[in-house]
């Protein structure tokens, strides 16, 4: 009797040794899937700002009769209470608007340092070809300025808890200081905590 | 004995609703010159159909008029709220897609509520689109 309690006792020890060894399950998902994780920004509110504000842009008159205007984005501004990847937004939203091809962004915000540099080295280093070297001087200005920023108002009661986002977006034209296109996507999340459990 | 097999035959189809897949309706919108040249519908989904239905289309040209954007009205045809997703898909005259935001997005409509929801075209070259909804398919955290 003795024996079969030991038996028993080691066989249900292995299973659970064996269940906290175990590794987690991974699957891939689909990133463009609605997410509801939690009621914090995530990727679909980033995907829902950018289709918005990029329908919105590629309809503007502002954009659409110019010829290929060069834009300059400077990135979104956070002012919401939780930590948010602004540049991802700011990338998101560039990104459809780059490959719409009505628009064309310059990189001077992004890597000028390296552009500098690189245009230092093939003009300076001696090693670059004179007949390939690029000189400075030659950069296009921008003809319009693109900034937003991303706010919040948090409230929680009881179990209930409600997430308001407000993404505002505007393009000034930096000859005349202009604000020519200017447009918002509110974003309401809720969440409900069950009664059992978290 | 009658109503147990009534009881199991409602609980057999309640569990095939919940059951049921994602694949959503779709409108398919071909463009001409003048606007809105012909659409179908193509439904995969029967409840969603009887729920929310595809209305009236509009298409006008942006700016310059060498691109345009799209409006299509969705009805929601039950006297709750529904809730959904949709999303816009266009593609060139070769019938490459050339969506530039293709992820699917939240919607809701109260009761009888119908509204309009717009997309525009990525690029000059577009020529038909395809506006789909189907259930809420969320990722949750349950």
């Amino acid at each position: 009797m003795k024996r079969v309690t030991l038996i028993l006792f080691i066989g249900i020890m292995a299973a659970c040794i064996s269940g906290c060894a175990s590794t987690p399950k991974v699957s891939y998902g689909d990133p463009e899937q609605v997410e509801t994780v939690t009621t914090e920004f995530g990727s679909t509110d980033l995907q829902m700002i950018a289709e918005k504000m990029t329908n919105s842009l590629l309809a503007t008159p502002v954009l659409t009769t110019a010829k290929r205007p060069v834009l300059y984005v400077y990135q979104v501004k956070n002012k919401t209470d939780e930590h948010i990847d602004t540049k991802s937004v700011t990338d998101k939203i560039r990104t459809t608007l780059q490959k719409s091809g009505k628009v064309r962004f310059t990189a001077v915000n992004e890597v000028n340092d390296e552009i500098l540099k690189q245009l230092e080295y093939q003009s300076k280093s001696g090693v670059v070809d004179p007949k390939t070297a690029k000189s400075v001087g030659h950069q296009i200005g921008a003809d319009y300025f693109l900034f937003g920023e991303i706010s919040s108002i948090r409230k929680s009661s009881g179990r209930v808890q409600d997430v308001y986002f407000k993404f505002t977006m505007n393009l000034v034209d930096i000859k005349t200081g202009i604000i020519e296109w200017a447009d918002e996507k509110e974003i309401r999340k809720q969440a409900k905590k069950t009664l059992i459990g978290q | 004995m009658k109503r147990l097999r009534w009881y199991l035959l409602v609980a057999a189809m309640i569990l095939a609703a919940c059951a049921a897949g994602t694949a959503p309706n779709i409108l398919h919108v071909q463009a001409g010159p003048g606007g809105l040249s012909s659409k179908k519908v193509e439904i995969n989904d029967s409840w969603l159909a009887r729920t929310l239905t595809f209305g009236e289309v509009s298409i006008r040209p942006t700016g310059s008029g060498s691109s345009m954007e799209a409006q299509v009205i969705i009805q929601n045809e039950n006297s709750g709220d529904t809730n959904f997703e949709y999303r816009f898909l266009w593609y060139d005259a070769s019938g490459f897609e050339i969506s530039t935001v293709t992820g699917w997005i939240p919607a809701g409509l109260s009761g009888k509520e119908s509204r309009g929801f717009i997309s525009a075209a990525p690029g000059a070259n577009a020529v038909s689109f395809k506006c789909m909804v189907r259930k809420m398919h969320a990722v949750t955290g349950s």
